[in-house]
């Protein structure tokens, strides 16, 4: 029921921000996985217009990952996401990497309850904020809380520029999600998970 | 309780009235009028003794247990009638729960223990003793409920540990569950049962073994930040003197209950941490027989940041319903522990630390 009203308030989102920015950028039906992460962008239209990159308006290719059924590595998914002056690039993938997986094989390890706060991107270090959700709905052992970590940071380590991630909850560096990994200080990219 | 005195007052009477008769007529009727239990030691065992006085000897008594009711224990006890004594009593506790008398058929007592443990045989003795004039007992049947030899009482041993130092740390414990099974069954739980197993065969093999946590407790105490409990056990290496080796004890858990097998982590601190990985991992293997997901190379905060060449064994995955339930059997248990203790001495053989 929950589900239904979401696909429809989405599906209303959509077709209003199709409308309103035209029809010829954006075809949704063209992409396969991606779509979701299209929506995703629907309900952040906030016309505050504070943000600096306003050049980076348009959609971009990214890579988001996600770990398979037994847990042994990461999949690369590829998803066209849209940017705009309130979304950033970063932003935009990391939501993306937040909506989920729907695909055969591959399985959600962030809690759907956490939700991002913000990420910025200074000296290669990329600080990621996300609500408490994350560890406190998070119940995982080293490989759950290693698959977690792993596709937040192989996500943003997808830009080049962005060397290593610092994980923060609520604006604060986390010291561990859940109790193996030390994740106080930035955690470089995770390639072994990759194969 | 009143009903029950009057009860045992009735019978008290019948027998008066009756047994005097009785004991004229065959001689063989049994009053049971005496009753006391004390808890003993014996070769370091425990011993629960209930004594059941008769007011002359040849007794002909019955021993049972139930395979439906596993922790009775049941005995027959032909031409008796019950004399001076409750009809139910509480026991100790820890050995035996209570016990029950019950008048069967006529002049055919039914005594039943309900024990703390399943009742086999070597668990329980049942004899009669001869009246001791000097002790004040009479004829009496004696029922011993022995404590249960635990599976690593005489634990075994393993080779080139003697005269090392290790640290255990038992992953989680006391407010942090660690991860939780389908079923129930709590992390904390299986990596302290192990860590005690471990602890026991290294400790019978010569080493000296530190345990970051023996119960179930947080090492730093409640409300600690993450970092401060996860530098508590590395600390309990660190203080203690002459630590060779750090081995944390956990179970893995994953989002999806598909994962399954058994794994190692380390930090590369130096060479010896993968040796260490992968000695245990190997015997592990060998041992358990689960899927072999290999030692990784994480950056997990005990590993990283103990002194000493240290491993973080995951011994499987709770999150699987099938590998919860290896990990809460005592079975298992106990293999693990013991490939942990081969692994370890395989270490130091390899490495000569």
């Amino acid at each position: 029921m929950m589900r239904l009203f979401k696909t429809a308030v989405l599906g209303a989102a959509l077709l209003a921000m199709l409308l309103a920015v035209g029809c010829a950028q954006n075809t949704p039906g063209s992409q396969d996985k991606a779509s979701s992460s299209v929506k995703q962008q629907a309900p952040e239209n906030k016309d505050t217009g504070n943000k600096k990159d306003t050049s980076a308006v348009g959609e971009i290719t990214i890579k988001v990952y996600y770990p398979n059924e037994d847990g042994t590595k990461l999949l690369a998914v590829s998803r066209k996401v849209r940017t705009d002056k309130d979304t950033d690039k970063y932003t935009a993938a990391m939501k993306s990497l937040l909506s989920g997986t729907t695909a055969k094989g591959q399985v959600d390890i962030i809690p759907k309850a956490a939700k991002l706060r913000g990420i910025k991107v200074e000296n290669g270090t990329a600080r990621v904020d996300f609500t408490q959700e994350l560890v406190k709905s998070f119940s995982g052992g080293s490989t759950g809380e290693s698959m977690l970590v792993g596709s937040i940071v192989d996500t943003l380590t997808e830009f080049p520029e962005v060397k290593a991630v610092q994980i923060l909850v609520n604006g604060k560096e986390v010291e561990t999600i859940a109790g193996h990994m030390d994740t106080s200080v930035p955690v470089k990219r995770m390639d072994k998970l990759i194969k | 309780m009143q009903k029950l005195f009057m009860r045992a007052v009735g019978i008290l009477l019948l027998c008066f009235v009756f047994l005097p008769s009785l004991c004229l007529a065959n001689g063989r009727v049994h009053a049971l009028n005496y009753f006391q239990y004390h808890v003993l030691q014996e070769n370091g065992r425990n011993v629960l003794r209930i004594e059941i006085g008769l007011d002359h000897d040849n007794l002909e008594y019955s021993v049972h247990t139930n395979q439906y009711k596993p922790k009775q224990l049941i005995i027959d006890l032909q031409n008796t009638e019950i004399g001076d004594i409750r009809q139910d009593i509480t026991l100790d506790g820890r050995l035996g729960r209570y016990m029950t008398f019950r008048e069967l058929e006529r002049r055919h007592m039914q005594v039943m223990v309900s024990l703390a443990a399943q009742a086999q045989p070597q668990n329980y003795r049942v004899y009669t003793l001869k009246a001791d004039r000097e002790a004040r007992k009479p004829f009496r049947l004696v029922i011993d409920v022995l404590e249960p030899v635990q599976s690593v009482s005489s634990p075994a041993q393993v080779e080139g540990v003697t005269g090392k130092t290790i640290v255990l740390d038992p992953g989680h414990g006391g407010s942090d569950s660690g991860a939780v099974g389908p079923s129930g069954l709590q992390e904390k739980d299986v990596t302290l049962a192990v860590a005690q197993k471990v602890r026991a065969i290294l400790q019978n093999s010569g080493a000296r073994v530190v345990m970051t946590r023996e119960d179930d407790r947080d090492v730093y105490g409640m409300n600690a930040t993450d970092q401060q409990e996860l530098q508590a056990r590395v600390n309990v290496g660190t203080y203690t003197p002459g630590t060779q080796v750090f081995l944390s004890i956990h179970c893995n858990s994953f989002s999806s209950p598909s994962a399954h097998g058994t794994a190692t982590y380390y930090y590369p601190k130096g060479d010896a941490d993968a040796t260490l990985a992968e000695d245990l991992q190997e015997a592990l293997i060998a041992a358990g027989g689960l899927s072999d997901r290999g030692i990784n190379e994480a950056n997990f905060y005990v590993v990283k940041h103990a002194a000493v060449p240290a491993a973080l064994v995951e011994l499987a995955f709770i999150s699987n319903y099938n590998e919860e339930g290896l990990l809460g059997s005592a079975d298992f248990q106990d293999k693990m522990a013991m490939a942990i203790c081969r692994g370890l001495g395989k270490f130091f053989q390899d490495t000569g630390i």
